[in-house]
C-alpha cells in the first residue's frame, strides 16, 4: 500500500526493525525543519543512527542520494523526505535501483502519480484519519494505466504504417480486419485524450495540505511519546503555513482544533489550577500545582501585529500587511489614520513609541480589549480576523514569553540570509550552517539566536518597505496593459538604488537578497495585495484586480568565462507567479506551476526548475525575453 | 592542580546517589532485567516498580515511565523536617543520606510529575541553608576551643563532602603553625 495507513506499524516499526543507519533528506523550510526536530527525538529516543542533509534544490536531493547510495554504501535501506519529492517522479529521478524503501512526507500537493501506481519502493506518509480524501484526489489507476493501450503504443504505431503500404493489395477480409483496427485506433486515441485531460486537470493546481509537523506529531503521539516541547513544533509549523500563505485561514483553523486538543490533554493542571486557586490561597498543600519551571502552552486569542513582542507598538502595526492595507500607510493620510486609531484605542503617543516590553501594564491588558471593541471596529472597518489570530503562546518559568508567528519569521530570517562570504563552490557549506543554526534558534531555551534572527527579520522589513514605496510611486519596474494577461514586476540590478551605494554594491546587495523561494513567494503575494488596494483606490477599474503577477527578480551573478573577451558576468533571474486576488481571503490553488511548464516547453527548455515547488524557476537573462513572449501565450488561453 | 584520586569529590557522590531507588510507573511490558546489583522486577505497563534512579532517568528521557513522588520529597514530609530543623540545636536525622543531590536530580527530570515543585524548592534551599550555617557554628566552634575532636551525627554525604578537604587542609595549617610557636 503506498499510503501509509498505520504510522508506528508501517513507518516506525519498519525503521527500527531495519536497524541500519537512515538518511534524512529535510527541506529548507520552518515547516519541515520543526517536523525534523520532531523525528530527531523519535529516533534519538530509540537510539538509532542517522544522516541529516539539507536540500533547496532538487540536484541537492540527486546528489545526496547518488553519494549515500553508491556501491561502496550498500546498508542504507530506509530513506526519509520530508517537504520534499512528491511531486517528482521519484523512481525516474533518482533512479532507484536498490532495494532501499522511500518515505515521503510532503505537504506539497499533487503527488505524481507514478509515485503513487508505479512504485513499490515508495511509501507516502500522510494523516492517517485523512488517507480516503487523499486517494480520492487522484485519478483512477484504470484511467491511467491501460496494459494494451499504453505498452503497444509503439507497437500499434508500426504496424499501422506497414498496412497502409500493403492497403492496395488486400483483399475484402483483409477489409473487416483493418476496420477493426481503425476502430481500435480510435478508441485508443480516445482513451489517451481522456487520460491527457484527467492529468491536465489534476496537475493544474498546486495546493499544500496538512502541516509535516502536524503528522509527526501525531506519529510522536502514535507512540505516547508526546511531549509539549514536540507539541510546540507541530504548533510552529502549522502556523508557519499560514503565514506564509500556502494554505488558508479555515484550513489553518481546522489544524489549529487539532492542535487544541492536544493542548488540553498535556497541559490540563493549568486549566483546573485557574479555578481553584482563590479557595486554596491559604493551604498550598492541596492544590496539585505544578512548578511554574515546566514549559507550558496555553491556548489565546493573540493580536497579529508583526513582531509585537520584540517592536514598539507602532513599528510592529506599521509593517502588518494586513494593517498596511487596512490604513493604506503608504500615503501620509494612512498614518495620520492610524495615528487617530491609536488615540482611539487609548494609548498616548509616548507609549506607542516604546518598546511594547516597556509599555505600562494597563495598556497592554487593555489593548485587546479595547481593539474588539465594537465603535472601534466600525469606525475603521474591520474585523476581528484581520487583526486577532487564535494561536498558542509558550511560556517556562521567567523567561520570556514565546508566540510561534515570532519564532516563524526570526527562522526564516536566519534560514534565507546567506552569508556574504559565500561564493558558488561553497553554497552546500551554506546550506548546511543556515540549517543547523535555524534549528538551534528553533529551542526555546536558547534564545540569543532567536533574537538574532528576530533583528534579520526587522533589517529584512525595512528593506522590502523600500522596495514596496519604489514600487508604487514609479512605475518603472510594473509593467501591465490590457493586452498582457499578468502583470509584470521586474526588478533589476538597481533595485535598491539610493545614492550612498556604487553600482556594484548595489548589484551584489540586490542578488542575493532573495534566496529562498517561499520567500520570493511571500513577498510577490505582499506586493500584489498592496498593488491592488492602492489601484483600487485611484482608478477604480475593475481589470487590474483580477490579474495575476509575475515577479522577476536578480537572483545571481554568476561570472562566465568567455574566450574572446575575458570574463562575462551572467545573471540570472528567479521569477514566481502569484494567482489573481480572490474576493474572499482564501489561498486559491497556484496554476503557474503548469503555466511555466508548458511556457518552458515553448523555449526550448531554458528555464532551470531547480526548486521543488515549480511556480518558482530561475532563468538566464537571454531567454527572458522569450519566455515572457511564451508565458503571454499560454496565459491567453 | 590535579585531583588526587582517593577523596571524593561532589561527582563521585551524584554518581553515588543514582544508584538510589525511586518508584516509577512504566508504560511499556519486558521481563526482569539482571544487574550486578540485583534484578529489576518485570515491567508491566501502569503497575509501578522500583529501579535505579539512573535506570528511571534513562526510561524518563526516552518517555517510557512516569515517576512516582518517593515519600520523602512531599511537601508536607519536608516542611516538617524544616521545622524539626529550625527547632533543634544540633542536626536532625535525613531520611535520605542523599536527599538534597536526589532532590536536584529528580526535579530536573521529572518536573511534571512533582507537585508543589516549586514550594519544594524553597523549602530544601531553606533547609540547605539552616544545615549549612550550624554546619559553620560548629567547624567554628572547633577551631576556637582548639580541642582535638568533635562528634557531628546526621550529616548527609554532601555536606561532609564539602567540608571534607577544607577542615583537612584547615586543621593541618593550624596544627603545622602551633608547631611553630615557640614554647615559652
Amino acid at each position: 500500500m503506498v499510503f501509509i495507513r498505520d504510522l508506528k506499524r508501517e513507518f516506525f516499526d519498519y525503521i527500527i526493525k531495519q536497524q541500519r543507519r537512515i538518511v534524512i533528506f529535510v527541506h529548507l523550510d520552518v515547516d519541515s525543519l520543526c517536523a525534523w526536530k520532531i523525528f530527531q527525538h523519535l529516533l534519538q529516543c530509540e537510539h538509532l543512527t542517522y544522516t541529516c542533509i539539507p536540500v533547496l534544490y532538487k540536484y541537492d536531493l540527486e546528489n545526496g542520494y547518488m553519494q549515500h547510495t553508491s556501491s561502496t554504501n550498500k546498508d542504507v535501506k530506509c530513506i526519509v523526505l520530508i517537504n520534499c519529492g512528491a511531486t517528482l517522479d521519484l523512481y525516474d529521478f533518482l533512479s532507484l535501483t536498490n532495494d532501499a524503501v522511500l518515505f515521503v512526507l510532503d505537504s506539497l500537493r499533487n503527488f505524481d502519480h507514478r509515485n503513487v501506481y508505479d512504485a513499490k519502493q515508495i511509501r507516502l506518509i500522510v494523516l492517517p484519519t485523512k488517507i480516503e480524501n487523499e486517494k480520492k484526489r487522484v485519478p483512477d489507476y484504470e484511467s491511467l494505466f491501460h496494459e494494451k493501450y499504453d505498452d503497444e503504443e509503439e507497437n500499434q504505431e508500426n504496424n499501422s504504417d506497414a498496412e497502409n503500404d500493403d492497403d492496395n493489395r488486400e483483399s475484402f477480409l483483409d477489409d473487416v480486419d483493418q476496420f477493426s483496427e481503425v476502430n481500435q485506433k480510435r478508441l485508443k486515441r480516445q482513451w489517451l485524450k481522456k487520460r491527457d485531460e484527467l492529468l491536465f486537470d489534476y496537475y493544474r493546481y498546486h495546493s499544500h495540505s496538512y502541516s509535516s509537523a502536524l503528522i509527526m506529531f501525531d506519529l510522536a503521539w502514535v507512540l505516547s511519546k508526546d511531549t509539549n516541547d514536540l507539541l510546540w513544533y507541530a504548533i510552529i509549523g502549522v502556523t508557519e503555513q499560514l503565514l506564509h500563505s500556502r494554505i488558508d485561514r479555515d484550513f489553518y483553523m481546522e489544524q489549529i482544533n487539532l492542535l487544541h486538543t492536544h493542548v488540553l490533554r498535556l497541559n490540563h493542571q493549568l486549566y483546573h489550577n485557574s479555578t481553584s486557586n482563590s479557595s486554596s490561597n491559604d493551604d498550598p498543600t492541596n492544590t496539585m500545582k505544578l512548578s511554574m519551571d515546566c514549559f507550558n502552552i496555553k491556548f489565546d486569542e493573540d493580536v497579529n501585529f508583526h513582531l509585537l513582542r520584540h517592536w514598539t507598538l507602532y513599528e510592529s502595526i506599521k509593517h502588518s500587511q494586513d494593517m498596511l492595507l487596512l490604513f493604506k500607510l503608504w500615503s501620509s493620510k494612512g498614518q495620520q489614520r492610524l495615528k487617530e486609531f491609536l488615540a482611539d484605542l487609548g494609548i498616548p503617543k509616548r507609549e506607542y513609541e516604546q518598546y511594547y516590553r516597556d509599555m505600562d501594564v494597563s495598556y497592554k491588558t487593555d489593548l485587546k480589549k479595547q481593539i474588539l471593541e465594537k465603535r472601534i471596529q466600525e469606525k475603521y472597518k474591520y474585523t476581528t480576523s484581520t487583526i486577532m489570530l487564535p494561536t498558542f503562546i509558550a511560556s517556562s518559568g521567567f523567561s520570556m514569553k514565546l508566540c510561534p508567528q515570532d519564532i516563524v519569521y526570526s527562522t526564516m530570517a536566519t534560514l534565507q540570509t546567506a552569508n556574504t562570504t559565500s561564493s558558488s563552490s561553497s553554497t552546500m557549506v551554506d546550506l548546511t550552517e543556515r540549517f543547523s543554526l535555524a534549528l538551534h534558534s528553533l529551542n526555546h531555551q536558547n534564545t540569543t539566536i532567536y533574537l538574532n534572527g528576530i533583528e534579520l527579520e526587522k533589517s529584512y522589513l525595512t528593506k522590502t518597505q523600500y522596495l514596496m514605496d519604489t514600487l508604487l510611486q514609479s512605475d518603472k519596474y510594473l509593467l501591465y496593459d490590457n493586452t498582457v494577461p499578468f502583470i509584470q514586476l521586474k526588478f533589476d540590478q538597481n533595485m535598491f538604488n539610493s545614492s550612498a551605494n556604487t553600482s556594484t554594491d548595489s548589484a551584489s546587495s540586490s542578488c542575493y537578497f532573495f534566496t529562498h523561494p517561499y520567500q520570493t513567494y511571500v513577498f510577490a503575494r505582499k506586493v500584489l495585495q498592496t498593488f491592488v488596494c492602492y489601484k483600487s483606490i485611484n482608478s477604480k477599474t475593475s481589470t487590474t484586480l483580477r490579474l495575476p503577477l509575475v515577479l522577476v527578480a536578480p537572483f545571481s551573478l554568476t561570472t562566465v568565462g568567455n574566450r574572446t573577451t575575458g570574463d562575462n558576468q551572467e545573471l540570472i533571474y528567479i521569477i514566481v507567479g502569484i494567482p489573481q486576488m480572490s474576493t474572499h481571503h482564501s489561498v486559491p490553488g497556484n496554476y503557474f506551476a503548469t503555466a511555466f511548464e508548458n511556457a518552458d516547453q515553448r523555449c526550448g527548455n531554458v528555464g532551470r526548475f531547480v526548486f521543488f515547488d515549480h511556480s518558482v524557476f530561475l532563468l538566464q537573462e537571454q531567454h527572458y525575453q522569450k519566455f515572457i513572449d511564451a508565458l503571454t501565450l499560454v496565459l491567453a488561453k | 592542580m590535579c585531583k588526587s584520586l582517593f577523596i571524593m569529590d561532589i561527582e563521585e557522590v551524584q554518581y553515588l546517589s543514582e544508584n538510589e531507588y525511586v518508584s516509577i510507573v512504566p508504560n511499556f511490558s519486558h521481563p526482569v532485567i539482571h544487574l550486578i546489583k540485583g534484578s529489576v522486577g518485570p515491567f508491566q505497563p501502569t503497575t509501578p516498580l522500583n529501579v535505579p534512579l539512573w535506570m528511571a532517568i534513562h526510561l524518563k528521557e526516552s518517555h517510557r515511565c512516569r515517576f512516582i513522588c518517593p515519600e520523602w520529597l512531599t511537601y508536607d514530609t519536608i516542611s516538617t523536617l524544616l521545622k524539626a530543623e529550625q527547632q533543634n540545636e544540633h542536626f536532625t536525622p535525613m531520611p535520605n543520606r542523599f536527599i538534597f543531590i536526589l532532590s536536584q536530580t529528580i526535579m530536573s527530570v521529572a518536573l511534571e510529575d512533582i507537585p508543589n515543585g516549586d514550594n519544594i524548592r524553597l523549602i530544601m534551599k531553606d533547609l540547605w541553608d539552616l544545615r549549612l550555617a550550624k554546619l559553620r557554628t560548629s567547624i567554628d566552634s572547633l577551631i576556637k576551643s582548639g580541642a582535638l575532636y568533635a562528634k557531628v551525627t546526621h550529616l548527609t554525604t554532601v555536606e561532609i563532602c564539602l567540608i571534607r578537604n577544607f577542615l583537612k587542609m584547615a586543621l593541618k595549617q593550624i596544627y603545622q603553625l602551633q608547631q611553630v610557636i615557640p614554647d615559652e
